[in-house]
């Protein structure tokens, strides 16, 4: 017998005349936990109330006694919380899963341990060197532990590395170059992570890892060329153009045979933000905001028609 | 949904440009939107219309400066939560149109609550509206006895009989919510997640659990102690629930004894 859900039993009674106690019945028994759960439920609930209350308290301490530590009581702390939890990685049978999980945990507390050194020896807020060195100093781990969340923290490191450099030290650069720079190593990551199963079995990323990627080098690209529009044309913008449009139009192709609804909802969307923007910078006035408003309305729309039509025809 | 909103809308809006009275506006629009669900059995339309009658009644209290009726608002909300939720059997199977109005009204009320302890919990907005610190126990005396009135359905489904456990049960339970008592939100919050476990819900849920996780760091971080005190506080509240959580797991033991 298949497993009754509520909406099956809101259905029956809607038209029969089942009585209160017969639906009650079926709901407690079909529907609302049962005592297993319910202890489990207990259970995790206290538990997990308990380690959090209690890691708090610790935190408290440490954060109350912080200014008085020693410097190397502050270091050798992190330092030594990051090794005991690579050493459990290495040498104790748990699952996989939670080795993933404590592998992750170390590469933040690397994060933390750049931090206290910036805090220690006052080398300033923000410095991308923090960010450089923590994506640096966790690159072995991420290739070795193939775990997705460490990929995408790794991922997220490197373009905040890549962005306060520009900001704080690159200042003779010129404006494109960092949209390019961004752009690429984004879709190189991307495109890694999509293809990779042609090359080999082991690396096998799950579907939201690889949907994250692909927006947000959308995101970026769609960014970049705005602002190519906007500001002064520059080589940089042109090669970035020319990569945002070879990447696009692949990726296009790629939705339409593999059948993913992604690529091909995200590459016409930002097409669109685009030309509203070249329609922006053209246009001047009431002109614009009419012209552009019935632009992106009518784009939208053929657009969110196009894809229904398209997704009914697959699945048929 | 979109003409609802802006109908709703206009209408707010033409009333408040003929220089009526605020809360006689306010009580019409909630009339409107009571119509609407007797007339409606549309699921989204149900939902913002008990939600947009949550909006009158905290729009009346605050129109009328009578802040502290908002404790009233609360308990009303709270109560009506429980009744609707555990008596799923009974509005499921009348003939009338509450039965496509379940779902959708259950969670508008959920919703309807959340709206209040934000009022309520949030310490900003508690200073801004001048709600009174000593009327907090009025809601939370309330809560603590919807939870209390849960207890013994949760202890039938767990199964345990034993009357002196039972009894151990509820005296714990009371007094790990009694420091709730000057801030309602957890134990609003608590409730939420005790609902939604029990009638298996899960966005309702994943809502309690947030909205726990919320209220209870932020009042911490709002309590003016130390940071040694808290600590203190923090580490042996810590303790006392994995002595809970050690308890709970030798509970099965004992069912399987007796």
């Amino acid at each position: 017998m298949t497993k009754i859900s509520r909406k099956d039993i809101q259905v029956i009674s809607r038209h029969s005349n089942w009585s209160e106690s017969g639906v009650d019945h079926v709901l407690k028994k079909h529907i609302y936990h049962g005592p297993r759960d319910w202890k489990r439920f207990l259970s995790l609930f206290f538990l997990g109330l308990g380690v959090s209350f209690t890691l708090a308290g610790i935190i408290f301490f440490f954060a109350y006694n912080w200014d008085n530590l020693h410097k190397f009581v502050k270091i050798g702390l992190v330092e030594g919380l990051v090794l005991a939890l690579m050493l459990t990685v290495l040498f104790s049978k748990l699952d996989q899963l939670i080795k993933n999980i404590l592998v992750t945990a170390s590469a933040v507390l690397v994060g933390v341990l750049m931090a206290i050194f910036g805090q220690v020896y006052q080398t300033g807020a923000n410095a991308y060197d923090l960010f450089l060195g923590w994506t640096l100093l966790i690159t072995l781990w991420v290739i070795v532990s193939n775990f997705a969340p460490l990929w995408l923290l790794y991922i997220v490191l490197a373009n905040i590395s890549i962005i306060l450099y520009d900001e704080q030290v690159a200042n003779d650069w010129p404006n494109g170059v960092m949209h390019t720079i961004l752009f690429t190593i984004n879709s190189a990551f991307a495109l890694f992570f999509i293809l990779c199963h042609r090359f080999t079995d082991k690396i096998k990323p799950p579907n939201w890892f690889t949907s994250i990627l692909v927006i947000a080098s959308v995101s970026i690209g769609t960014i970049g060329v705005g602002r190519g529009i906007e500001d002064s044309f520059h080589p940089s913008y042109g090669v970035l153009f020319i990569i945002v449009f070879a990447l696009y139009t692949s990726g296009f192709r790629y939705g339409i045979q593999n059948k993913q609804i992604l690529y091909l909802s995200l590459i016409p969307f930002s097409v669109i933000l685009i030309v509203s923007k070249l329609l922006m910078k053209i246009l001047d006035g009431a002109t614009m905001y009419l012209t552009v408003s019935l632009f992106i309305v009518f784009s939208v729309s053929l657009l969110i028609k196009t894809l229904i039509n398209l997704q009914k025809k697959w699945r048929n | 949904m979109f003409p609802y909103i802006t109908g709703l809308g206009c209408l707010t809006f033409g009333l408040l440009q003929l220089n009526l009275d605020e809360s006689l506006v306010a009580v019409l629009v909630l009339l409107v939107a009571l119509l609407g669900l007797f007339v409606s059995q549309n699921y989204l339309l149900s939902f913002i219309g008990t939600l947009t009658i949550a909006c009158c009644l905290m729009a009346l209290i605050f129109i009328n400066d009578s802040y502290n009726l908002i404790h009233l608002y609360i308990s009303f909300y709270a109560l009506l939560l429980v009744f609707w939720c555990l008596n799923e059997a009974k509005f499921l199977v009348q003939n009338s149109f509450l039965m496509r109005l379940y779902n959708p009204i259950r969670i508008g009320l959920v919703f309807s609550l959340l709206f209040g302890l934000i009022t309520i919990g949030i310490k900003g907005i508690r200073g801004l509206f001048e709600i009174s610190e000593h009327y907090l126990w009025i809601s939370s005396v309330v809560i603590l006895a919807a939870i209390i009135s849960l207890i013994p359905r949760i202890l039938k489904v767990v199964g345990l009989q034993n009357p002196k456990q039972k009894n151990v049960v509820y005296l714990l339970s009371v007094l790990t919510l009694l420091p709730t008592l000057f801030c309602p939100s957890i134990s609003v919050a608590v409730l939420i997640v005790l609902i939604g476990f029990y009638i298996n819900h899960r966005a309702i849920l994943v809502i309690g659990i947030a909205a726990l996780v919320y209220f209870v760091s932020q009042y911490y971080y709002d309590l003016s102690f130390t940071l040694l005190t808290k600590s203190i506080i923090l580490f042996s509240s810590g303790l006392v629930f994995i002595i809970f959580y050690l308890f709970t797991r030798k509970m099965p033991k004992e069912d399987e004894k007796g």
